[in-house]
């Protein structure tokens, strides 16, 4: 992952100021790929929407005690891809508030079964989000091992084996598609 | 394949309606900046200083002759604080009177109050509402709508802006909450969330005994909403500025409340099928209401020239008035106990909560310094705490 650039620099310290503008530009500069990691993580487009919303509104909140010198993604893609793990958790163990009674509610509300509209995001589903986060932070957003193990909070093996064992899976259905 | 073919691959997904996604977030966004306080670096390491230099400053101010003339001067012009509320109020909170629990927001976040007296805050908002069975609570600050445990976990989480008044099913299955100017519905999942209607500033009501039937006031009317199909009920005319709305614990009566003029409120009584019965105009300010649990009686504060009071007003008649407490300053807010025999009053002007066995006053629990028992560690000189809801057992 690239290091800290002079304009990102720049833009936090205007937004610690106040400077809408600094926002802006950090926000444009930053959403896309927080929007779409939530998204590969999760698979549904509303949830993706506001795990990336409540993780912006989340590190604007905390700004004035961010450390300038720091890149701002890394920090970032650390909440999006953490509540994106959650949110993919919880679903998978359904009932999600921990009622048979509110569960039911979900099928009420989800009954579109799930259709990808890519072979590679139809692979990606079938891992678990664990894997799915590995792979998304290595290979679109571009980490190093090393960095998704701190971002994750786990030791730098385990993402290694998550990360061989999600590639796998992943070209293991892929071979199968074609 | 390989990393660069998995990442042009990975690239090549679009997510849904991406645009609007960013046009959206960003609204929120600048919506959160807006409300942050940046504390830049000097404020910071200077406030410390100049509170200590300004407390200086009024000790040697008083301690000074002119300084000593000008305290007596204030206090023989403001007189003798008058001490308002029931003397024999216990200073802490060490049980409520009746099972359940009680759920309350103080300038501090929301707390869960057991039977036993414990307190447990459940976080940094600003609203919350209990979940049928008191399961989960419903909390909102500005621009987030989360449920929570009573413990105070997470359950999940949804970022829109404006949020409050949320309000959940009787069900459980849905969420209700206004959104700004927006009515909007939510699975009790969090699942699902979308746009029902505009909607003036009064918290929507749930129909009691029927799925997501949704009480709702918007410009000139009441409306009746089955809340999964958007299908209308029943609608009725409601010119005046709402002010409460709530059903019946059987769902057979809907009241909403109404500013006829700053000196003067009203209750519209309607039945189940969208027929108002009752209409009444009473002198006063209005403050709170709440229906009992068991059948139609309607707790109700007024507060009138310096004073307050409590009564208990049958919604099938509401000439049926029964005064059950008056006292000076300002009560805050109402609520029965799950089992219909207790009554909670906040009484603002004194800091204190009142428990009454119901109607009968010579059966009355109080207790004391609500606002410091809710900030703890802190001054409590903020707001008093807002009686949110008194629930069910754990």
């Amino acid at each position: 992952m690239a290091g800290l650039r002079a304009d990102e620099r720049a833009w936090i310290a205007g937004a610690q100021t106040g400077s809408l503008p600094d926002l802006e530009a950090l926000f444009r500069d930053h959403w896309p790929r927080a929007y779409r990691a939530a998204y590969l993580v999760v698979h549904d487009g509303a949830a993706a929407e506001d795990i990336a919303q409540e993780a912006f509104i989340s590190a604007i909140r905390t700004l004035d005690r961010f450390d300038r010198r720091r890149p701002f993604g890394p920090w970032l893609h650390r909440i999006v891809v953490n509540r994106a793990i959650d949110w993919a958790r919880a679903r998978a163990l359904r009932p999600e508030v921990g009622e048979a009674a509110l569960g039911l509610a979900v099928a009420e509300v989800e009954q579109a079964p799930a259709t990808y509209s890519s072979p590679v995001l139809a692979a990606l589903a079938q891992l678990s989000p664990e894997h799915r986060a590995v792979v998304v932070l290595r290979h679109l957003l571009e980490y190093a091992p090393g960095e998704i193990a701190r971002m994750l909070d786990l030791p730098r093996g385990t993402v290694n084996s998550r990360l061989r064992r999600g590639l796998d899976e992943l070209a293991g259905r892929l071979e199968g598609e074609r | 394949m390989k990393d660069a073919e998995r990442r042009r691959a990975l690239l090549g997904i679009m997510p849904p309606d991406e645009l609007g996604a960013q046009r959206r977030a960003w609204s929120l966004a600048r919506a959160a900046f807006a409300e942050r306080e940046p504390t830049p670096w000097p404020r910071r390491h200077t406030r410390g200083l100049v509170v200590a230099a300004a407390a200086i400053g009024v000790v040697a101010a008083i301690l000074s002759p002119p300084g000593r003339a000008v305290i007596d001067e204030v206090r023989d012009a403001v007189g003798t604080e008058r001490v308002v509320g029931v003397p024999k109020a216990r200073p802490a909170l060490f049980s409520l009177p009746a099972k359940g629990r009680v759920l309350v927001t103080a300038p501090t976040g929301p707390w869960v109050v057991s039977a036993d007296g414990a307190k447990r805050r459940l976080g940094d908002y600003e609203e919350a509402s209990w979940s049928p069975g008191g399961r989960h609570v419903v909390v909102s600050r500005r621009s987030q709508l989360v449920a929570v445990t009573p413990k105070g976990d997470s359950r999940w989480s949804l970022a829109r802006p404006r949020v409050h008044a949320a309000r959940w099913s009787p069900s459980g299955f849905r969420i209700a909450y206004l959104s700004g100017a927006n009515l909007r519905v939510v699975a009790g999942d969090g699942t699902g969330d979308r746009r029902l209607d505009a909607a003036a500033d009064v918290a929507p009501a749930w129909r009691p005994v029927e799925d997501h039937l949704l009480a709702y006031v918007r410009r000139g009317g009441l409306r009746v909403v089955d809340a999964d199909t958007t299908r209308g009920v029943w609608t009725a005319d409601a010119d005046a500025a709402p002010l409460q709305l709530g059903w019946s614990s059987d769902g057979q009566r809907l009241v909403l409340v109404t500013e006829v003029d700053r000196g003067r409120f009203a209750l519209s009584t309607f039945d189940d099928t969208g027929r108002r019965r009752q209409f009444l105009v009473f002198p006063g300010r209005f403050v709170d209401a709440a229906f009992a649990p068991d059948d139609h009686r309607l707790a109700l504060i007024r507060s009138q020239a310096g004073r307050s009071e409590l009564l208990v007003v049958d919604a099938d008649g509401l000439r049926r008035q029964e005064p059950v407490f008056e006292g000076a300053g300002r009560f805050s807010d109402v609520a029965w106990d799950p089992g219909g025999s207790w009554l909670l009053l906040g009484w603002e002007s004194a800091d204190q909560w009142l428990f009454m066995r119901s109607t009968d006053v010579s059966k009355i629990k109080a207790v004391s310094s609500l606002r410091k028992q809710f900030d703890p560690g802190g001054t409590g000189a903020g707001a008093f705490p807002r009686i949110e809801g008194w629930c069910c057992p754990e």
